[in-house]
């Protein structure tokens, strides 16, 4: 059975934001309209239970990631009962997360966060003039500062440095990188997060001319010189996880490296689903057999042949892929990255050039470093 | 724990005497001779590793 290390459930399919680059509601996938706008009780409970049944038959705790949609949707009350039945049916041993757009996150919520061991990860682009670009509400406003505002209060929190785990953002190729990291950093966060525009090979990502240019790979390459220049750095994940493996350590992130990694979501309907980025891939994110935690029994449905099928899919396949020199560093990319309607997750990922770009550039920082 | 208080770190070598003159670099080639990248803190947050 693969071991699950992380599970992203769904407690709300709405959001208050409409991103216009959101995987979930902009990228051709209308799934979410059949889905409740918030997961109901008994659901939670199921979810719940068969989780800590996953945890003592895999006999290895897992992260539960809260996410969305927006999950605050739920509201305090039911937010705050929410993590009670996950904390008491899976201990202390197992992370519970939250992965939020901040404007919900009252002081209020912080407290229940607090009161239940809860990590906080706030999405947020960079400068107002960045973030607002995508990040809209549903009238049109941008968010950039109601988004500080929430960080502020999350620091200013007692348990605030114990549950901020970091920020989230999403490349906007036209910002520059040493302003969004500065001013990332100036907001007092532990560590950021930097994500590629979703697309693939039959719909590039925003700002790529071709599958073979490089222009997600210049910035992050820009991005690094930043980082590897500061003398008081916070963390950027990605780029530590693709250095640690350039200086013989191990990965964390989902698509990064070759560890295994084993991740369930779970829709607020109960529906266990593939991969969630999968749906700006055709809807290939749901499984062939559909299963619920209503239903169905969750260790035997992680037990199946259907969900190693799409575990073994995870990793990287396309002969280009297996051939590379930098496969151990690269890993071939999130899956969705990877997808075309002719082959589908057989290719490698349209960010390639971009992955190579960046490990070469990785590679020399770090030999300049050993000459220095 | 992991705060914005970054904690002082010393130089390393990679091999030999070379140094490593970057803070990120050495901060992640102490975590991966020491074997604490996988210490759970705020940062890593266990075993979160979804990436979205």
């Amino acid at each position: 059975m693969v071991p699950i290390d992380t599970v992203l459930v769904k407690l709300a399919s709405r959001c208050n934001l409409d991103c216009d680059y959101c995987y979930v509601y902009n990228m051709g996938d209308d799934a979410w309209r059949l889905q409740p706008k918030r997961m109901a009780d008994e659901t939670v409970e199921a979810v719940a239970r068969q989780l800590a049944h996953l945890v003592n038959e895999q006999q290895m705790p897992l992260s539960v990631v809260f996410h969305g949609g927006e999950p605050l949707l739920v509201g305090p009350g039911r937010f705050e009962a929410i993590c009670r039945t996950f904390r008491s049916h899976l201990g202390a041993a197992s992370g519970l997360h939250l992965q939020t757009n901040g404007l919900l996150l009252t002081s209020a919520m912080i407290d229940i966060c607090a009161a239940q061991d809860v990590g906080i990860s706030i999405s947020i682009d960079g400068p107002a003039a960045v973030h607002d670009r995508h990040r809209l509400d549903r009238r049109g406003q941008g968010s950039h500062a109601r988004v500080v505002e929430a960080i502020d209060r999350l620091i200013a929190h007692p348990a605030g440095v114990d549950l901020f785990s970091g920020l989230l953002a999403v490349i906007e190729l036209e910002a520059d990188p040493a302003e969004v990291y500065q001013f990332l950093k100036s907001t007092g966060t532990p560590s950021i997060d930097l994500l590629y525009r979703d697309g693939n090979h039959d719909h590039l990502p925003t700002g790529k001319a071709s599958a073979l240019s490089t222009e997600y790979g210049d910035w992050m390459v820009r991005l690094m010189d930043t980082y590897l220049a500061d003398r008081q750095p916070i963390r950027v994940r990605v780029l530590d996880d693709m250095l640690r493996l350039i200086l013989g350590g191990r990965s964390r992130k989902e698509g990064v490296g070759l560890a295994e990694y084993g991740i369930l979501v779970i829709d607020t309907d109960g529906t266990i689903t593939k991969n969630d980025t999968l749906k700006s891939a055709a809807g290939e994110d749901r499984f062939r057999t559909s299963a619920s935690v209503l239903n169905d029994d969750l260790v035997a449905f992680v037990a199946s042949r259907d969900f190693a099928d799409y575990h073994m899919a995870q990793r990287p396949s396309a002969p280009a892929c297996l051939s590379c020199p930098e496969l151990a560093v690269c890993g071939g990319g999130m899956p969705t990255h990877r997808w075309s309607a002719q082959n589908g997750l057989n290719n490698p990922s349209v960010f390639c050039a971009d992955q190579k770009h960046l490990i070469q550039a990785m590679r020399a920082r770090v030999s300049t470093c050993e000459a220095a | 724990m992991e705060t914005t208080g970054i904690r002082t770190i010393e130089r390393h070598t990679l091999a030999g005497d070379a140094r490593l003159d970057s803070v990120v670099l050495a901060r992640l080639m102490d975590e991966v001779r020491n074997d604490t990248d996988r210490q759970p803190t705020a940062y890593n947050r266990m075993h979160n590793r979804h990436n979205r």
